[in-house]
């Protein structure tokens, strides 16, 4: 996102004419309203979103032609072209996480461990939890989400238990698994290539906080379900009833299973590695795709066409509103007000910024946010460190999705599938007595942690 | 306000269905044949040294005695023979077949048919002339089809053991025929809610429910044999899945076989031997 560095030049005095600023402005502000709303599919409103600011951009000559390039050139392919990125990864994770997935590796793995609870009601929270930030972890919040909330749908039935906690307890836990790494979830991943963070220093700073929010929600969840977490059947029922579960009628493929594995692992170690070794992570996530392709005996055209190709689509349209927006010079200004309101101080910046987007996410979808807020930091970034008001987006961007039913994918994902599968509907009211309390735990967590780090200065340089 | 995620919740469907067949997985017990005898039918055709080098390999396999049969020209003949009703395997070449298509009036030749209806031992049909590099890599990758409403599966998966060279790759392909369930649409004159439950994934996803248990033991036992096991479904035109499948290398094709002439099962054996160019064995 390079562009919107270029555009957030601190020396260049010209001031910006205003008109532009508007009509780009509620251009993005209508998308984000049509997203909200769903009035139209996302990747459609990203798309008309985009076409419109480009050509609102084009009208006011918004676009500058340089070193033989056109102005459309030189902004809207530039503006794609650096965002490269983050789409690339998403296409290489999306690949070989449908063939991980294809292996039975993860259905293997998540059978495993219910076995290991004996049917007890409280362990089988607290280690479907723990799967769920596993899975997340490598797999990414809805492809984990999905996979967990469909066995605890299936386990909770079997043992005669409410499946209302555990797929709530799910839904949550997701938001914290996004935290684990850099590529754990799409936003985190989109706010540390904008910021630059390197893979390994997200085990200092978001790590942590991953585990101590996955903590918190397992506390208050089985407390606030407690009279839920209660089997009629007795200990040796619920032992037998879990020990019937056979894990080997999920493994299609052993040799893939084994495959898959050991490339997912490469991948990750290869993600940490990447910047040592100079490369991107879209890179690594290529190559993990491509040895998946080679070495799974699956045909590629099955696997290609899993992936998510309305996200791209939604990404690209949405990096084309940001960045002709940007290039008004209205996000600046917005930079400058943030900056104005907090008196300069960065703390402050950061701890409005972070309050602002914990709230934010729950309301509209954390991606769109994030990404306003992207060149907003970046603008920041000129004035102080913009590191702590990365670490900040990421953890408040991620954690903000819970205080809602519709705040995060996991959630939408488990409450869908809780009410069609087993006919449970969880009101507005009632999550908003879990996620919307829990939320409030967790940000005053996220901005206790934020102040500490920023006090002992422990976020990395 | 709502919020759509991106993903296909097709997945979670199929996760459930998944997980819901690890739930209500049936043991099974696979029958692994020991063969200590193989017979060899001699026609004198272009397939007979063929035969002969398959029955030379089985009989490698099992450490068995080979026992050929030449000039005998009926069936009656072959199976009058003293060793036949207890042997292990017969082999025979089967260069003549036709198939009539929707009239079902198949046939691999007369003698094939009436084995294939009245013989009490497992078939080995060699359709084709191969040469020995090819038998040999046929013990290697051995395709087990099923198909809906099918039954044998899980003897032809024993046999599938008892048969692959160690180190091979034991296949087990679950097709939903979609030519079947058009025509039962069709025929049963659905209406428009009732034809949703036809829907291939919904009925792949019962098939592989049914199929649970024998995935788990074809797993187990091929991890206890450093055997290569894959499952894999699909939905389309049973032959023509596994034809394809099977061709596109040596491959034995093991099928479950009903001996009624006539039946939807007799009717896809015969399909799988008159589209083979490798070997198919009916137990």
């Amino acid at each position: 996102m390079d562009y919107l560095l270029a555009a957030a030049d601190p020396v260049e005095p010209t001031v910006k004419p205003l008109a532009p600023m508007i009509v780009l402005g509620a251009i993005m502000v209508i998308t984000y309203v049509v997203i909200a709303f769903d009035w139209l599919h996302k990747s459609l409103a990203a798309m008309c979103g985009a076409i419109a600011a480009v050509i609102a951009a084009m009208w006011f000559g918004v676009f500058q032609s340089a070193d033989g390039h056109s102005a459309y050139d030189r902004a809207v392919h530039d503006i794609i072209g650096h965002d490269l990125g983050v789409v690339g990864v998403i296409i290489g994770t999306s690949v070989l996480v449908e063939i991980a997935s294809r292996s039975g590796l993860f259905h293997f793995l998540a059978v495993k461990i219910v076995k290991r609870t004996g049917g007890d009601p409280g362990r089988l929270l607290l280690l479907m939890m723990l799967a769920t930030m596993l899975f997340v972890t490598f797999l990414t919040i809805a492809p984990g989400t999905m996979i967990m909330v469909s066995l605890a749908l299936v386990v909770t039935k079997e043992l005669h238990l409410s499946p209302k906690p555990y797929v709530i307890a799910i839904a949550l836990t997701a938001n914290s698994g996004a935290l684990m790494t850099l590529a754990s979830g799409i936003c985190t991943l989109m706010l540390g290539t904008a910021g630059d963070l390197a893979y390994l220093d997200f085990f200092r700073v978001t790590t942590p906080m991953a585990l101590i929010s996955a903590w918190v929600t397992y506390e208050f969840v089985r407390r606030f379900y407690r009279g839920d977490l209660v089997s009629p059947d007795s200990p040796e029922q619920r032992r037998h009833r879990v020990s019937q579960f056979d894990e080997w009628a999920l493994v299609k493929d052993v040799r893939l299973f084994y495959r898959s594995a050991i490339i997912l692992g490469a991948t990750v170690i290869g993600f940490a590695l990447a910047k040592t070794l100079g490369v991107g992570l879209d890179f690594i996530a290529f190559c993990g795709a491509t040895a998946a392709l080679l070495l799974s005996g699956i045909h590629p055209d099955e696997a290609i066409k899993k992936v998510n190709w309305s996200m791209i689509l939604f990404f690209v349209g949405l990096f084309v509103i940001i960045g002709s927006v940007t290039e008004t010079g209205l996000l600046a200004k917005l930079a400058q007000w943030l900056i104005d309101l907090s008196g300069g101080s960065p703390l402050w910046t950061l701890l409005i910024l972070s309050a602002f987007v914990l709230l934010a996410s729950g309301i509209v979808d954390n991606i769109p946010v994030a990404a306003t807020l992207i060149p907003i930091v970046r603008e920041m970034g000129s004035q102080f460190a913009a590191g702590p008001l990365w670490w900040g987006l990421i953890l408040s961007a991620n954690l903000g999705g819970n205080s809602t039913p519709i705040g995060s994918v996991s959630s939408v994902i488990a409450l869908n599938a809780l009410e069609k599968e087993r006919g449970i509907k969880v009101g507005w009211g009632e999550f908003l007595r879990v996620g919307g309390v829990l939320m409030l735990l967790q940000a005053i967590l996220v901005l206790g942690y934020l102040v500490v780090f920023s006090v002992f200065d422990w976020f990395p340089k | 306000m709502r919020f759509e995620p991106f993903e296909n919740t097709s997945n979670f469907v199929e996760d459930i269905g998944l997980f819901e067949a690890a739930a209500h997985a049936t043991q099974v017990e696979l029958d692994v044949p020991r063969i200590s005898r193989v017979i060899a039918i001699a026609d004198g055709s272009d397939q007979e040294t063929t035969v002969r080098a398959v029955a030379q390999r089985v009989a490698e396999i099992h450490g068995a005695q080979v026992i050929e049969i030449a000039n005998a020209t009926t069936a009656p003949e072959i199976l009058g023979h003293p060793q036949a009703s207890t042997a292990g395997l017969l082999i025979i070449p089967t260069p003549f077949g036709r198939d009539a298509g929707d009239l079902k009036a198949e046939s691999l030749g007369s003698v094939v048919d009436m084995l294939v209806a009245e013989s009490p031992v497992p078939l080995l049909c060699v359709r084709r002339p191969m040469d020995p590099q090819q038998i040999e890599k046929a013990f290697t990758h051995i395709i087990v089809p099923a198909a809906i409403h099918d039954r044998g599966v899980d003897v032809a998966a024993g046999w599938a053991f008892s048969l692959i060279a160690a180190g091979g790759h034991v296949e087990l392909q679950a097709v939903a025929d979609m030519a079947v369930i058009q025509e039962a649409k069709h025929y049963l004159h659905l209406e428009e809610k009732d034809r949703a439950a036809f829907d291939p994934d919904c009925i792949l996803q019962r098939f592989m429910q049914d199929l649970a248990g024998l995935t788990s033991a074809v797993q187990h036992l091929g991890r206890e044999r450093s055997v290569h096991v894959s499952v894999t479904t699909e939905t389309g035109h049973f032959a023509q899945i596994i034809g394809e499948r099977a061709n596109s290398k040596p491959t034995l094709i093991i099928w479950g076989w009903d001996h009624s002439p006539g039946s939807p099962q007799y009717h896809r054996g015969v399909d799988l031997v008159l589209g083979a160019n490798g070997l198919v064995l009916l137990v």
